[in-house]
C-alpha cells in the first residue's frame, strides 16, 4: 500500500524544524531514519497531515565523550552507534543490544532518536537506555528539558515527548568502578520483534559485592519494566544461585506475558526468567573480571 | 587457431537470465501492461462451509468503473478445475467448501474499484458444520463434503506378512509422526494478463507449470477450442509446485471475455495465502521392527493426509507418500496404508517432494529410534538394511540399478568424521549436536500416468540454433540447463542459441516442469536430436561451402574445417540456405517408467541424499540454530553446477524452515497466519555457515538415463536430520514439527537436562 496525503518539509536547522512543529502540532510528525514510520504510513495506521524530515539536521547526529558521560544526537545511525569505538568502551551494553535490532540495511537507516520516541515495547535501544540510567533533551520553541529515563516511557508507543517537541540528544552516564553488563533477546526469528528481551547492568565493589544494580526486562509490559525489587535485593550481595532463583521468582512475579500466536504466556515467562538470570549472570561475571 | 573449449565452461556458468532478474530489467507476467487493460479481483467465501443461498451482484455493477460481474451463470463451459478430476468450483453456486472458494469476480477501471465492488457483492451463508479434522471427516456421520464421501485416495501397499514379522523383532518401534502445513512463500504470487485477441482467440500470460495442462483446463471451462487458447506460462517468480494448479486464469479468462479488454489479476499476499496450495498436513502412524542382528523385519505405517476442500493432485501425492514409506530399505514385510481425507482446510496439492518430505521424516525418525535401542552406530545400522545395486525399488517394482543409496551414506559418513569438530562453546547454556538423514526420491509421474516428454531443435532463418521446449522456467534454472546442453553438444556459444519455452503457440509438448522431470528430459531429447541435427547442418555447410562434409564440426559462431578454421558463420550459412525447408528436428517419448510395476504411480529413476545437520540447542529457551547442513546427492551428471548447488542449498533452507519455524495454521477453517509478518520462513541469519554439496555424478553402466532432476531431492532428508541432531544435543525426541521450543524446554525438564528454572 501507499501512505496517505501529506506535505513534506525539509528544515535545513534545528530552530527550523521546532518552529515547523509548533505549527503543525498535532498533525505534524517528524522523520527521520522512517524504519518503523514508513510502514506504519503505509498501511494507514497512521496518517499525519505534515512531514517534517530531519535528516538534513547534521548538527543532531554526533557521538561525544564529556566527563562521566556520553552524548549522541538524535539523528545518529544506529550502524554507526553499533561500529562505534567510544560507545563501545564506556557505554558497551549498547553496542551490545544494537545488533538484536532489525537487519543491517535498516540500522543503516534508524536512528537512535527515533527508535526511542517510537517506544516499542520490544525495542532494543529504549530497553538498553533504561537499564544505563540514560535521560534524554526535549527541545521546543521555548525551552530545552531533560527527563529521566524512568519518565521518558508512559506506555505503549507513547513517550513524554509532546507533539511540539523534537528529542534532540540522549545523554548516558558512565558507569565508575568495575561494571559488567548483558543484553540477551529471543525472538523467533533473528530481526523480529522480542518475545523477551532481559538487560542487566552492575557495578561491583573489590570484595565482588554489588553495589548498584539495575534489571530491566523488555518486551513483557508497555515500557521497560525496571525490576526494582531484584535491583534492591541485589544491593550489597554477591551473585549466588539461590540469589538467581530469587531473581527469577521476582520476575515470574512481576510480569504478565499474554499468549499469541508466536509464543504462549507459559514459555515467555519462562524466558523471561531464564533471559533475566542470563544477563545478571554475565554482567557479574564481566564485572568481576 | 584452436577452438577455445574453456568457453564451455558449464562449471561456473551464469544463467542466462540471471542478470535480468539481479537488475530487475526482466519482465514477469505479472509486470505486462496492455492498452485499456482492466483490474479484476476475486471475491472468495467468508466460510469454510456453507450452502450459499443467494448471490446478488446488482450494487456492485452499479459503481462507476465496474465494468464486468461474472458468477457460475456465466461460466460457459464445465463449473470445474482440478488436474485429476475436476472437482472444484470455478465459481461456486450453492455451496463454498473452503475460505478461498471463489464465488465471483469483478473487472473494473482500477484495483481500487474492483476492491470497492467485492465489498458490495451479497452473499447469504446458511452455516454448515465445518470439518477441520481429518479423523473426524472419516467417521460415518460426518457431513459430506462431496458426492462420494469425506475419502478423497485410499493407497495401499503390502508384502509379506508384517505381524508374522513383529513376532519374530527383538525390538519394535511405533510412533505418531505430525507434519505441519507449509507454504510455498514464492516471491511472485499468482497472477498475470488475460488478453483477447481480435480473431476471437485468447491469451494468457499466466506462469504456470505446465502451460499445454492450463490450456486444456481452460479449455473445458470456456467451452473454447483448445488451439485457440494460447497460453504463455513464463518466466515465474517461483512456484515450488504452488502454480501447478490452476489459479486465477480462468477468473481472468471470464473477465476478459466478458469485456473483451485485457484483464490483470495479482493477488495479494494474503489472497494467495487464502486461495493457494499448502504442503499436505499429514499424521503417520509407524511401527518397525528388527531383529538383534539389526535386520529390519517389518514396517507397518499408516498416514493420514489432510487434503482440504478438493483434489488437485492429493492422490498422486499420497500414492508417492506410500511408495516412499520404505525408503532406500530392503524389508521383507511391509504394510502401508494411507487415506487422503477432505475437510474444510485449505487446499493441500503439489509441493517440492511431493509427500516424500513427510514419510522420510517418519522413516529416518524410526531408522533413529530403532539403531538407538539396539545401540547400534545409526549409519551403520542403515548400511545394513539398505538396498544395494539390483534391489527393486520400494513397491518391489523393477527399477534403474543404482548405487546411489550406498554412494550418499558413504559421502555423509566421510562429511562426518571431518565434522567431528564440536568447536568449543563459549556459552555455558548451549549444547550441540549432529545428526544424519538418508533419502530416496522418484523422478516423473510415475507408471500408469500420461508422462510425455520431447523437444525440438531447428535452425532458424537468423542462424540460430533454436532449442524449444514446453517447459516452464520457474526460477529453478531450466534455461541455463537448456543452454548448457546445447552449448555442450554442439560446442557452441551462448549467443548461437536461440531458447523458446513458455507459449504454447511455439513450443513442442514435453510435459509439465514438475516431478524432477525437466532437466532429465531436456538432456534425454537432446540426445535423441543431436545426431540428425548435427548431420543436417554440416550436410548444408558442406554444400554451400563444397567442403567435404566429413571435415566439418559445429563450433563457436559457425562451421569449422577439422577444428582449424571457421569456415562458414550460423549466420551467413541460414543466408545461403533460405531457399531450403527450415531444419528442424523433433523428438517425442516418454518418461521412463518401471517395465514391471503393479502400483500406480511408483517410479522407475531415483535420486538419493543424505544429509549431515549440525545444530545448537540453547538450554534455556529451547531455540534450535543450525549450524552447519551438508548434502550429498546422487542424481547424475551435473548439467548446470550453479543451478545444481542452488537447488540443494535452496532445498535445503527451505527444508530448514519446514523443520523448525513454518505452519501455516488453521482454526476452524480460516488461516491464521495469512501474511509473512506472522508466517515465517528462513532469513539469510538462519542460512548455516556450511553447507556443502557433494554431487555423486556416476552412474551404472549402461546407464542411458542421464541426469536426474535435482529440483525436489534437496528438501527431502533435511527435517529428520535436524531432528536427529536436536536428539543428539538434547536427547530429546521431536515427533511434531516445526520443533516447538516450548516442546524442547518441557521434554529437557523431564529429562533433568534444563539447569534452571
Amino acid at each position: 500500500m501507499k501512505p496517505a496525503q501529506f506535505d513534506y518539509y525539509c528544515p535545513k536547522t534545528v530552530d527550523e524544524a521546532l518552529t515547523l512543529l509548533e505549527e503543525s502540532g498535532f498533525d505534524g510528525k517528524i522523520i527521520a531514519g522512517g524504519q518503523s514510520l514508513v510502514p506504519i504510513m503505509n498501511m494507514r495506521l497512521s496518517t499525519p497531515d505534515c512531514l517534517i524530515d530531519i535528516n538534513r539536521l547534521q548538527d543532531l547526529d554526533f557521538i561525544d565523550y564529556e566527563e562521566g558521560l556520553v552524548k549522541i544526537g538524535t539523528l545518529t545511525r544506529q550502524n554507526r552507534v553499533e561500529t562505534s569505538d567510544l560507545i563501545r568502551q564506556h557505554i558497551g551494553l549498547l553496542s551490545e543490544a544494537v545488533p538484536f535490532i532489525g537487519h543491517v540495511q535498516t540500522r543503516n537507516r534508524g536512528t537512535i532518536g527515533g527508535s526511542l520516541v517510537h517506544a516499542d515495547p520490544t525495542a532494543e535501544i529504549p530497553l538498553a537506555l533504561m537499564t544505563m540510567g540514560g535521560s534524554v533533551h526535549i527541545a521546543s520553541t521555548d525551552e530545552v528539558r531533560t527527563v529521566n529515563a524512568e519518565d521518558f516511557f508512559v506506555t505503549y508507543l507513547t513517550t513524554d515527548v509532546m507533539p511540539t517537541e523534537l528529542l534532540t540528544e540522549i545523554h548516558i552516564p558512565i558507569w565508575e568502578g568495575r561494571v559488567g553488563y548483558s543484553f540477551q533477546e529471543i525472538s523467533r526469528r533473528h530481526g523480529d520483534f522480542a518475545l523477551v528481551a532481559s538487560a542487566c547492568q552492575l557495578s561491583v565493589d573489590d570484595q565482588n559485592r554489588i553495589s548498584d544494580a539495575r534489571l530491566v526486562l523488555g518486551g513483557v509490559e508497555s515500557v521497560p519494566l525496571l525490576v526494582t525489587e531484584a535491583n534492591e535485593l541485589l544491593h550489597g550481595e554477591r551473585l549466588t544461585d539461590s540469589l538467581l532463583d530469587k531473581v527469577a521468582s521476582i520476575v515470574s512475579k512481576v510480569i504478565e506475558p499474554e499468549s499469541d500466536l508466536h509464543a504462549s504466556a507459559d514459555y515467555r515467562r519462562h524466558i523471561a526468567q531464564s533471559l533475566a538470570k542470563r544477563t545478571l549472570q554475565e554482567a557479574y561475571v564481566k564485572a568481576g573480571r | 587457431m584452436a577452438i577455445q573449449i574453456s568457453l564451455f565452461n558449464k562449471k561456473k556458468k551464469i544463467r542466462p537470465d540471471g542478470l535480468g532478474k539481479v537488475t530487475g530489467a526482466l519482465k514477469y507476467l505479472t509486470d505486462l501492461s496492455f492498452p485499456g487493460m482492466l483490474y479484476g479481483k476475486i471475491l472468495r467465501s467468508t466460510e469454510p462451509h456453507a450452502e450459499i443461498q443467494s448471490i446478488s451482484v446488482d450494487q456492485a455493477k452499479q459503481l462507476p468503473g465496474v465494468r464486468a460481474i461474472v458468477t457460475y451463470k456465466d461460466v460457459p463451459g464445465l463449473n470445474g478445475f482440478g488436474l485429476i478430476f475436476p472437482d472444484q468450483p470455478v465459481l461456486c453456486e450453492d455451496r463454498v467448501r473452503y475460505v478461498g472458494d471463489a464465488i465471483a469476480a469483478v473487472a473494473a477501471d482500477t484495483i481500487e474499484i474492483a476492491d470497492a465492488a467485492l465489498q458490495l457483492i451479497k452473499v447469504e451463508y446458511k452455516k454448515l458444520p465445518v470439518i477441520v479434522d481429518p479423523e473426524e471427516a472419516l467417521h460415518p456421520n460426518a457431513p459430506r463434503l462431496h458426492p462420494d464421501g469425506n475419502l478423497l485416495h485410499r493407497a495401499y501397499y503390502s508384502k509379506g506378512d508384517v505381524e508374522e514379522g513383529f513376532q519374530s523383532c527383538s525390538h519394535i518401534v511405533e510412533e505418531i509422526y505430525e507434519l505441519p502445513r507449509q507454504m510455498h512463500a514464492y516471491m511472485e504470487t499468482e497472477g498475470g494478463v488475460i488478453v483477447p485477441e481480435v480473431d476471437g482467440k485468447l491469451t494468457v500470460y499466466v506462469g504456470t507449470q505446465h502451460g499445454f495442462k492450463d490450456r486444456y483446463q481452460l479449455s473445458r471451462i470456456l467451452n473454447m477450442n483448445e488451439t485457440d487458447i494460447r497460453i504463455v506460462s513464463s518466466p515465474m517468480g517461483g512456484s515450488f509446485g504452488g502454480k501447478d494448479e490452476l489459479n486465477i486464469q480462468p477468473y481472468g479468462a471470464l473477465l476478459a471475455l466478458a469485456t473483451n479488454c485485457p484483464v490483470k489479476i495479482h493477488q495479494t499476499r494474503r489472497e494467495s495465502v487464502r486461495a493457494g496450495l499448502k504442503r499436505h498436513p499429514m499424521k503417520i502412524t509407524m511401527k518397525t521392527g528388527v531383529d538383534d542382528s539389526g535386520k529390519i523385519l517389518s514396517h507397518k505405517v499408516k498416514i493420514l493426509a489432510d487434503t482440504g476442500a478438493y483434489a488437485t493432485l492429493g492422490p498422486a501425492v499420497l500414492d508417492f507418500s506410500v511408495e516412499h514409506a520404505p525408503g532406500p530399505y530392503v524389508i521383507p514385510n511391509i504394510e502401508i496404508e494411507g487415506l487422503s481425507v477432505f475437510t474444510n482446510n485449505g487446499v493441500a496439492g503439489e509441493f517440492r517432494g511431493f509427500g516424500g518430505n513427510q514419510v522420510t521424516f517418519a522413516l529416518e525418525g524410526q531408522i533413529d529410534r530403532l539403531a538407538e535401542k539396539l545401540k547400534m552406530d545409526p549409519l551403520e545400522f542403515r548400511e545394513k538394511n539398505l538396498r544395494q545395486v539390483d534391489s527393486p525399488g520400494p513397491l518391489g517394482q523393477k527399477i534403474a540399478p543404482t548405487s546411489g543409496a550406498r554412494d550418499v551414506l558413504e559421502a555423509i559418513k566421510e562429511k562426518l568424521h571431518e565434522n567431528t569438530n564440536n568447536s568449543h562453546l563459549s556459552d555455558q547454556w548451549k549444547v550441540t549436536g549432529t545428526g544424519v538423514a538418508i533419502s530416496i526420491h522418484g523422478g516423473g509421474l510415475g507408471v500408469g500416468r500420461i508422462d510425455p516428454a520431447g523437444g525440438r531443435l531447428s535452425f532458424t532463418k537468423e542462424g540460430k540454433i533454436e532449442a524449444a521446449f514446453g517447459f516452464e522456467e520457474c526460477g529453478q534454472g531450466l534455461l541455463a540447463v537448456i543452454e548448457t546442453l546445447v552449448m555442450e553438444e554442439f560446442k557452441c556459444k551462448e549467443d548461437d542459441i536461440r531458447i523458446v519455452v513458455g507459449d504454447t503457440d511455439s513450443v513442442p509438448i514435453s510435459g509439465s516442469s514438475t516431478a524432477s522431470r525437466a532437466t532429465s528430459m531436456v538432456w534425454n531429447s537432446i540426445q535423441r536430436m543431436k545426431e540428425t541435427f548435427r548431420d543436417e547442418i554440416l550436410e548444408r555447410a558442406s554444400r554451400v561451402t563444397d567442403l567435404p562434409v566429413n571435415e566439418l564440426t559445429m563450433g563457436p559462431n559457425g562451421i569449422w574445417l577439422t577444428d582449424e578454421s571457421l569456415c562458414i558463420s550460423y549466420v551467413e550459412l541460414a543466408e545461403k540456405t533460405l531457399n531450403k525447408p527450415l531444419l528442424k528436428v523433433e523428438t517425442s517419448f516418454n518418461f521412463p517408467v518401471s517395465p514391471d510395476a503393479v502400483v500406480d504411480g511408483s517410479h522407475f529413476l531415483y535420486a538419493f541424499s543424505s544429509v549431515l545437520a549440525r545444530v545448537e540447542v540453547d538450554l534455556l529457551t529451547g531455540k534450535v540454530k543450525v549450524l552447519d547442513l551438508e548434502q550429498a546427492i546422487a542424481a547424475g551428471p551435473v548439467v548446470s553446477l550453479l543451478g545444481y548447488q542452488g537447488q540443494i542449498e535452496g532445498g535445503g533452507i527451505m527444508a530448514l524452515g519446514y523443520s523448525l519455524m513454518e505452519e501455516a495454521k488453521m482454526e476452524n477453517g480460516a488461516y491464521v497466519n495469512d501474511n509473512f509478518d506472522t508466517y515465517l520462513i528462513p532469513t539469510i541469519q538462519d542460512v548455516p555457515f556450511v553447507m556443502n554439496v557433494e554431487a555423486i555424478e556416476k552412474l551404472q553402466e549402461g546407464d542411458i538415463y542421464g541426469p536426474r532432476g535435482v529440483g525436489e531431492i534437496g528438501t527431502i532428508a533435511v527435517a529428520p536430520a535436524i531432528v536427529k541432531a536436536i536428539h543428539d544435543a538434547t536427547g530429546c525426541w521431536v515427533n511434531k514439527l516445526p520443533v516447538s521450543r516450548e516442546f524442547l524446554l518441557e521434554q529437557m525438564a523431564t529429562r533433568g537436562e534444563k539447569r534452571w528454572v
